[in-house]
């Protein structure tokens, strides 16, 4: 081909001052393997666990999906959604996290840095679209067995979220001066596990608390989705370089495991004061009203509205405080102001799409497939008009297949995280190629899939949940405490990165439809507190396999974030 | 022993796309081949915003030395692989080098002239 016509050809453009015009058959060969590239990541990580869920139910199960074609429409929106929020936040949320978080220390006093940094930890968390999904989960539970745990996600909704709102600010802000003092992630995290682990078993104790500890737990997976982490990493990292602090290496990780356990001591402690104020016993919530009737109200409550108003109420908010900081405390200009904008407007309409998928595909799939499932071992009452369905298989083989069910979902779902994808190719640049990217992404899916395993047999033979929690984090403890600095951050973060828009509606769909149709059980969650533990415990044992090369190799880069 | 008639073909392409730019050179011939990290500026900043979003900034620099003879081949399997002729998609130039030093065999086909003929 003419290369040598072409550059010839194009001299004054390389010399040139303007804009460069292409024309519309270079800007589509510009265009269109972007995007292919980028849709077909997508679709790779989504379409793979959507399938895997309608053969597991056809073929096992042996039940037809309901609503198969709206379902498959919805995966569409699902996939554009993330595509575009992906891009979205990557051209918007990223370098104005970062930008101030490398002009506020220069320009702003600590005090101003702080309260901006609790401001950013309140607005994200009400800002995480999983969010959502774990509280709307909470209005199918049954008050009369579980009157705390109904309390919270239903009357005291509102106060849950500030405080785990709160939390995560007081985690923001822990985790700057972190990094301006150089502290080591060790000597927070495991004073502040034994605290946790301590509240747990105390809560084991009481039956009303009992029925929280899913929700707290499973409150550390869903608050770190994909606009607290990167926003949470970008203002780190701009920290971290402002003061001029490198020599522990990583500080800048650390920062996502701090905001996943405070939201855990929030929902607990919530739960606590309200169990011993005597709030459950004086009388349990009146039925929430319901919603204004008539076709506005509606239109209001259909899936586009929702899907627009879910994603507006999520983006602007948080929008609006960081263009605020970038007015009022930097008194600058926002560099490339264009591509931000822009960034800004994909995520949003990502996010609308995404929300959209969710409603319609998303949920409605994981419901159908854990409603379906106890059908394996025992006999259930299923579809329209109910009948009576199952056991397909023996007690303890149906239970099997149930949990095998959750392994390989944990698996494929976390492959699929846009969020651990990130962090794969942070962790292997900082650790110059030693702990490649795939790598962290395996040994975090299998100890997911482990962890939902355990999580879903936690439901089908209904076992306390504190059993499994607390000797697990002990274990973490243990290795925490033996591993290199650099490690601990990496296992912890990875794990609290690993369970994001995508997996959190499904995983919770599934464990309430599980709940449903076995008898017994009183609530469903869980299953993404201990999906978390797991891939801790597998990627701190392959770093203690790999530790050697990678501590000579990053002391050497010593990277900040 | 020191090597001459060699030829050093650099090109510079947005993060990701280095592995099959190297790979088109190797199968015209290039013995080796390295790869920097880099970030550039200049052309994106002066694309449309629907094609700039779609450049990377941050690039990586390819380094291929190859025998004179087998220079020219490489160079145009690259740019076509690279895509080079796109705005924003890179360079490549080439450049005589005027000795080299390495382990014969690394240069496939170059001819060692300093040496008795080997």
């Amino acid at each position: 081909m003419g290369v040598d016509n072409g550059v010839g050809s194009r001299h004054g453009q390389i010399h040139g001052e303007g804009r460069i015009h292409t024309s519309p058959g270079e800007s589509l060969r510009i265009l269109w393997p972007f995007f292919r590239s980028k849709f077909s990541e997508q679709a790779w990580s989504v379409l793979p666990v959507v399938i895997y869920l309608f053969f597991f139910q056809i073929l096992v199960l042996r039940w037809p999906v309901a609503s198969a074609g709206e379902i498959s429409l919805a995966m569409a929106w699902v996939i554009l959604g993330l595509l575009f929020l992906m891009e979205g936040l990557r051209l918007w949320l990223l370098p104005m996290g970062e930008a101030i978080g490398d002009g506020l220390p220069r320009k702003a006093p600590l005090g101003a840095i702080l309260g901006f940094a609790f401001l950013v930890g309140v607005v994200a968390t009400l800002a995480e679209p999983a969010m959502g999904a774990l509280r709307a989960a909470g209005a199918g539970l049954d008050p009369a067995r579980t009157p705390l745990l109904h309390l919270l996600l239903n009357g005291w909704d509102k106060t849950l979220a500030a405080t785990v709102g709160a939390g995560v600010g007081i985690a923001v802000v822990l985790a700057m001066l972190r990094f301006l003092g150089n502290w080591p992630l060790k000597n927070l995290l495991v004073p502040m596990v034994m605290v946790l682990l301590g509240l747990t078993a105390w809560a084991s104790t009481i039956p009303a608390l009992a029925s929280v500890i899913g929700l707290a737990w499973d409150f550390g997976a869903v608050i770190v989705g994909p606009i607290t982490v990167p926003l949470a990493l970008g203002l780190g990292a701009g920290v971290c370089s402002a003061a001029g602090r490198s020599d522990t290496g990583q500080s800048g990780f650390g920062t996502v495991t701090m905001i996943s356990l405070f939201p855990i001591l929030a929902t607990l402690g919530l739960a606590f004061i309200l169990h011993f104020a005597g709030a459950v016993p004086g009388g349990y919530p009146a039925p929430s009203p319901p919603g204004a009737q008539g076709y506005l109200a509606a239109l209001l409550r259909s899936a586009p509205i929702q899907g627009i108003a879910t994603a507006s109420q999520a983006i602007l908010p948080l929008s609006l405080l960081l263009f605020a900081a970038q007015a009022l405390l930097l008194r600058d200009r926002i560099a490339r102001g264009d591509e931000v904008a822009l960034g800004l407007a994909f995520a949003l309409a990502g996010l609308i799409l995404f929300n959209l998928g969710l409603i319609q595909g998303l949920t409605p799939l994981g419901d159908q497939v854990g409603t379906i499932a106890p059908g394996a071992f025992s006999t259930i009452q299923a579809g329209v008009p109910s009948r009576p369905f199952g056991p397909l298989y023996g007690t303890l083989p149906g239970k099997g297949l149930i949990v095998l069910l959750a392994l390989f979902l944990g698996y494929g779902a976390t492959l699929a995280e846009p969020g651990l994808r990130a962090m794969g190719i942070q962790v292997h640049e900082i650790t110059v190629g030693a702990f490649p990217r795939p790598t962290l992404v395996h040994s975090v899916a299998a100890g997911v899939g482990a962890g939902m395993a355990l999580g879903v047999a936690r439901i089908v033979f209904d076992l306390p949940l504190a059993w499994m929690l607390i000797p697990i984090y002990l274990l973490l403890l243990l290795l925490t405490l033996i591993s290199s600095e650099e490690f601990v951050s990496i296992a912890w973060d990875s794990a609290a990165s690993t369970t994001g828009p995508f997996t959190v509606p499904l995983v919770v769909a599934i464990g309430l439809g599980l709940t449903a149709s076995i008898p017994g059980v009183a609530e469903g969650f869980g299953i993404l507190g201990l999906a978390s533990a797991g891939p801790i415990l597998t990627v701190l044992g392959v770093g203690l396999v790999l530790r050697r090369p990678v501590v000579a190799r990053a002391a050497r880069s010593s990277a900040c974030t | 022993m020191h090597l001459t008639e060699l030829r050093l073909i650099t090109c510079v392409v947005e993060r990701g796309m280095a592995d099959g730019v190297v790979a088109a050179a190797m199968k015209a011939g290039a013995p080796a081949a390295t790869i920097c990290f880099a970030r550039g500026s200049g052309i994106r900043e002066r694309l449309t915003l629907l094609l700039k979003i779609a450049i990377s900034a941050e690039k990586e620099v390819i380094d291929i030395v190859a025998s004179a003879e087998k220079a020219d081949a490489i160079f145009e399997a690259m740019a076509a692989a690279a895509e080079i002729d796109l705005p924003g998609k890179g360079i490549i130039w080439m450049t005589p080098i005027l000795k080299a030093v390495t382990h014969v065999a690394d240069l496939g086909a170059a001819e060692p002239s300093g040496g008795p003929g080997d």
